[in-house]
């Protein structure tokens, strides 16, 4: 087991990931220029407080032994917790874990949480594993991340190939490594935990919730109505299927789709609950849905409509396609849907974009909520939740449109900006020690 | 500036279909991602000689 830690005095800035998280570092700098960002500020935050690598023994279902290599990158904690994901795939490494905890460093900070940026992962392809050997390599795992991980420390989440499942297994082995009468007491040492162990009711829908509330909040801000107004969402999983759930009961209508499989239309309305039983019965699928009409996948971003929903992956709306969407207004419930040039594009026709760190944060919101539940030893009702998913959600979506009134500015540097801020003033009224 | 290599694309069920992208190769996060069903794993797992078939431990 090694455990490496970097050296924060580093004057050397760690390599981010390219394409999507060069957007990240671009908006963090044009973010951090804008409000003047303290310059030893501005060398803390371009750089992770620890990196920690494990190489860990498993025994497979045949006997052998296999060393599986799992990180945990822990960008910033000055507002609270590291908190993000933790992923099972074959191309995780470092880099890709830096960009992202710095990455949830921002979200946390903008959504008011108190909780700072962190991920991980194990690189392998769960494909190839037993449900036994991934049981056992979470939990070896959990076991050589040791410390390093904590309720009041690190709490980790689900993310691309781990789920609720994965967390149950993080929080039993975690807290078996306590002592006896504490071991109760750890149980939000994870988030995204099932339903009956000491999961949010609710969870599943909080990021599509939130998107809903965004585009709700941007409306009554622009005193328009969305009943009849059309959307479109690319991406039909958790975050679209729940999006436009909200909107539908709102009395929006869904006019196209798109997902893995192809695109649909109807200029009259896809009812919402008929496509997700369809795609229930149709390995997923919206392809073949009989109340639609096919769409050319080329020309999805250039359907009529009033808002569109890119949910589904990163660099979607790009130079190309910018100058033909319709839309007034773009809700990103993926991460990183608009690339640089597209916003441009966008901004100076007029189109208004809800940023994904924004826009798709009532996941993070929702992880919050269980490990407060957990935290004070209670059982929210979905009620509860939904009602202090308005509450925060409605504060975060106000701080950023007036700053960005305020100061003549885009949603998304004004998202940055009060990320960032946020960060500043915890440092500068602690200072740094010694 | 080290070039990072991350992307689910390869490991995704629909990487030869997904219409979603033609850029196959930076993709980090996506809502259609799906890895193999477990029920396939079972039946990958009878087939590899090295494996043997995983009990059926789920809680």
């Amino acid at each position: 087991m090694t455990t490496i830690t970097a050296k924060v005095n580093n004057n050397k800035k760690k390599a981010a990931l390219k394409g999507m998280m060069d957007n990240v570092m671009e908006q963090f700098n044009s973010a951090a220029d804008h409000i003047e960002l303290h310059p030893n500020i501005r060398k803390i935050l371009s750089i992770t407080n620890n990196e920690i690598v494990v190489h860990f023994p498993v025994k497979m279902d045949n006997g052998e032994v296999e060393i599986f290599t799992g990180y945990r990158v822990q960008h910033n904690n000055a507002l609270g917790p590291y908190k993000g994901g933790l992923r099972y795939h074959p191309t995780v490494d470092i880099d890709a874990a830096r960009a992202l905890a710095m990455w949830m460093t921002w979200k946390s900070s903008l959504a008011g949480l108190p909780y700072g940026g962190g991920k991980g992962g194990i690189q392998l392809d769960p494909s190839k594993y037993s449900q036994g050997e991934l049981e056992r390599i979470t939990r070896r795992f959990t076991f050589a991340l040791a410390d390093n991980i904590g309720p009041e420390h690190d709490i980790p989440a689900p993310d691309v190939n781990t789920n609720s499942q994965t967390m149950a297994w993080i929080a039993d082995t975690y807290m078996s490594t306590r002592p006896p009468a504490e071991r109760t007491a750890n149980q939000h040492v994870v988030t995204g935990k099932p339903d009956g162990s000491g999961g949010l009711e609710g969870r599943d829908r909080a990021t599509g919730y939130g998107v809903f509330l965004n585009i709700k909040f941007w409306a009554d801000r622009n005193k328009v109505s969305l009943k009849n107004k059309k959307f479109i969402v690319q991406g039909f999983g958790n975050v679209g299927y729940w999006a436009s759930h909200f909107l539908e009961k709102e009395g929006a209508k869904l006019v196209a789709v798109q997902d893995a499989f192809g695109s649909i239309r109807n200029t009259n309305g896809i009812k919402v609950e008929d496509l997700f039983n369809y795609t229930k019965v149709n390995n997923g699928s919206i392809a073949g849905f009989p109340e639609a009409f096919n769409l050319d996948n080329e020309k999805f971003f250039a359907s009529e409509c009033d808002i569109c929903i890119p949910a589904a992956l990163g660099n979607q709306i790009t130079k190309d396609n910018a100058p033909k969407i319709k839309a007034r207004l773009i809700a990103e419930g993926a991460n990183g849907p608009t690339n640089v040039e597209a916003e441009k594009i966008l901004l100076e026709r007029g189109i208004t974009i809800i940023p994904d760190i924004l826009c798709n944060s009532g996941g993070v919101v929702g992880s919050y909520f269980e490990w407060l539940q957990n935290r004070n030893g209670e059982l929210w009702q979905l009620d509860d939740v939904i009602a202090k998913l308005d509450k925060k959600m409605k504060e975060s979506f106000d701080k950023v449109y007036e700053y960005a009134e305020r100061e003549g500015m885009d949603l998304r540097t004004a998202a940055f900006c009060i990320a960032i801020k946020r960060i500043e003033k915890a440092y500068i009224q602690r200072g740094i020690f010694p | 500036m080290k070039s990072n290599a991350f992307n689910i694309c390869p490991a995704c069920i629909y990487r030869d279909t997904c219409v979603l992208t033609t850029q196959k190769s930076q993709v980090w996060s996506c809502s259609e991602y799906d890895e193999l069903a477990p029920e396939t794993r079972v039946e990958l797992a009878h087939l590899s000689a090295k494996k043997v078939q995983p009990e059926l431990a789920m809680a």
